[in-house]
């Protein structure tokens, strides 16, 4: 693997020597462990990891069936005295699980004529906090408000006022975009009342929410941003937002010192995704972009374990 | 795709999945195609001969335990080289363990046999180097493995370290940094 003349981006050249100094020192010892004994420690640790499984599902089981004879037992307990007679019987509340089932579902309820509806895989569903009122985190929401209803929507970015339509809110980490399709949206500052990007324009009901923000004016993150956000969510193991990240910076600033490297990771994400030919198209567009790049021969190597494919049209497969 | 190459990625996948039933012929095949490699791998992420046998084994049997979840996102090669990485890490952390051990316990020098001058000098900072590879964070000393020890580019550092690219470009960067720092070299990183 450290072929002579590959940049290993060493900025010091005393460092290099010792690297290369410490690596001539070092002979391979032959390596004793043979196939055998691997196999053998294999079988023996999927055993034991079986073993584990089993005893860990008799315990829960153990377990399930000691809550369950608590519950009835208790249950025995809470109902013998109330049922000294029928009228008593009566007034004695009803047993824990009559009342659970009463009270459900706990937590606040949106009021009747408003909907939300959470457009993105992996955004993080909205949290109701009251008939009018509900809390968004990172994603795409559309949001149906009917009957000369209002809502409270709590963004990171501030309280988002909503009457009587429909909205599509994007939330990308402290930035929020919303698109009005129909009714009126206002964001509250200080107690007044700033009306969202008028005019309005017609919503991408099925866009995300980098596509949103691109679309967005005026406050759309940066390429940092943009950038930033892709590597948080492939922190949080959520590889399509990041290619949704990507793709909006290579898009939105292809001259941006980040893009370049934008198009390596997406090109490298749409090929653990799965999807060949989007993965092909972002090299390709980093070969277009950057022809003499110090890169240029990684890209040209990931392009021939990709095989043929499509022609491409910017990002896209033809 | 020319007949003897598709012949020859059909017979790895049949390898592949037979391994991933448990196949006791099918491991067989995969660890020797990439016993050596790995071994090299962690000879040259620990600087310890003596630690490759133990290491080689741990990594091939967490890698057959795991085989099955293998969906082939990436290639072969680059999945034992993060399992390896893992593998590699934890046996950081048992010694510096030892280390912290040792020097509350026995103060006593240098034990290492004689040896000429020059082998002597080389193999002194051949262990300065990898003392101090050992006191780095893990992930700024895996990527400054896989980067300037390995010679993987920096797709191939990214792909394997499960990292964007910037990142392991920094968190390489910064690693020469505090190495020059602990090996009294000189850093020529903001030069450029």
């Amino acid at each position: 693997m450290s072929d002579k003349g590959r940049d290993d981006g060493l900025a010091s050249p005393e460092l290099r020597r010792m690297i290369k100094l410490a690596g001539s020192q070092q002979k391979l010892p032959r390596v004793r462990v043979t196939a055998d004994q691997i196999f053998e420690a294999y079988q023996e640790r999927r055993e034991r990891r079986r073993q584990r499984w089993l005893h860990g599902g008799l315990a829960a089981a153990a377990c399930l069936s000691l809550i369950y004879l608590g519950v009835s037992v208790e249950r025995a307990l809470y109902v013998r005295p109330a049922a000294a007679t029928l009228a008593q019987a009566e007034a004695v509340p009803a047993t824990p699980s009559e009342v659970v089932e009463e009270a459900a579902p706990l937590g606040p309820r949106l009021a009747a004529g408003a909907a939300i509806e959470l457009l993105e895989p992996h955004g993080i569903p909205a949290e109701v906090i009251g008939p009018h009122a509900i809390r968004l985190s990172n994603g795409t929401y559309r949001i149906d408000v009917e009957d000369e209803g209002a809502l409270t929507v709590l963004t990171p970015e501030g309280e988002l006022g909503v009457e009587t339509g429909r909205f599509t809110v994007a939330v990308a980490s402290s930035i929020t975009d919303v698109i009005v399709e129909s009714g009126v949206a206002y964001w509250v500052r200080d107690g007044e009342r700033e009306p969202v990007t008028p005019p309005q324009r017609p919503a991408k009901p099925e866009a995300s929410a980098p596509e949103l923000l691109a679309d967005a004016a005026p406050a759309r993150p940066s390429a940092a941003e943009l950038a930033e956000l892709a590597e948080a969510s492939l922190r949080r193991g959520q590889r399509p937002a990041a290619i949704r990240h990507l793709r909006s910076l290579v898009t939105t600033y292809p001259r941006s010192s980040e893009a370049g490297r934008g198009l390596l990771d997406l090109g490298r994400l749409e090929r653990a995704e799965g999807d060949l030919d989007a993965s092909r198209c972002a090299y390709q567009l980093y070969l277009d972009r950057y022809p003499s790049g110090s890169l240029t021969a990684d890209v040209e190597r990931a392009l021939d374990r990709l095989g043929p494919g499509p022609r491409c049209r910017g990002l896209r497969p033809r | 795709m020319s007949i003897d190459l598709r012949a020859h990625l059909e017979q790895a996948s049949h390898v592949l999945a037979a391994a991933q039933r448990g196949d006791r012929e099918a491991q067989s095949i995969i660890f020797t195609a990439h016993r050596d490699r790995i071994a090299q791998q962690i000879l040259r992420m620990t600087g310890d001969p003596a630690s490759v046998d133990d290491l080689v084994q741990e990594v091939f049997i967490a890698a057959f335990l795991a085989l099955p979840g293998f969906r082939g996102d990436s290639q072969l090669s680059t999945w034992l080289y993060t399992i390896a990485t893992n593998k590699v890490r934890s046996w950081w952390e048992s010694q510096r363990r030892r280390r912290a051990r040792e020097l509350s316990y026995a103060p006593a020098g240098d034990a290492s046999s004689p040896t000429p001058e020059d082998d002597m000098m080389a193999a002194q900072q051949r262990d300065s180097f990898y003392d101090a590879l050992g006191s780095l964070p893990d992930r700024l000393r895996e990527a400054f493995v896989a980067r300037a020890v390995e010679g993987l580019s920096l797709c191939e550092a990214a792909e394997a370290l499960g990292a964007p690219i910037s990142t392991i470009s920094y968190r390489a960067r910064r690693a020469e940094q505090l190495l020059c720092a602990a090996l009294g070299l000189p850093w020529r990183g903001d030069a450029e």
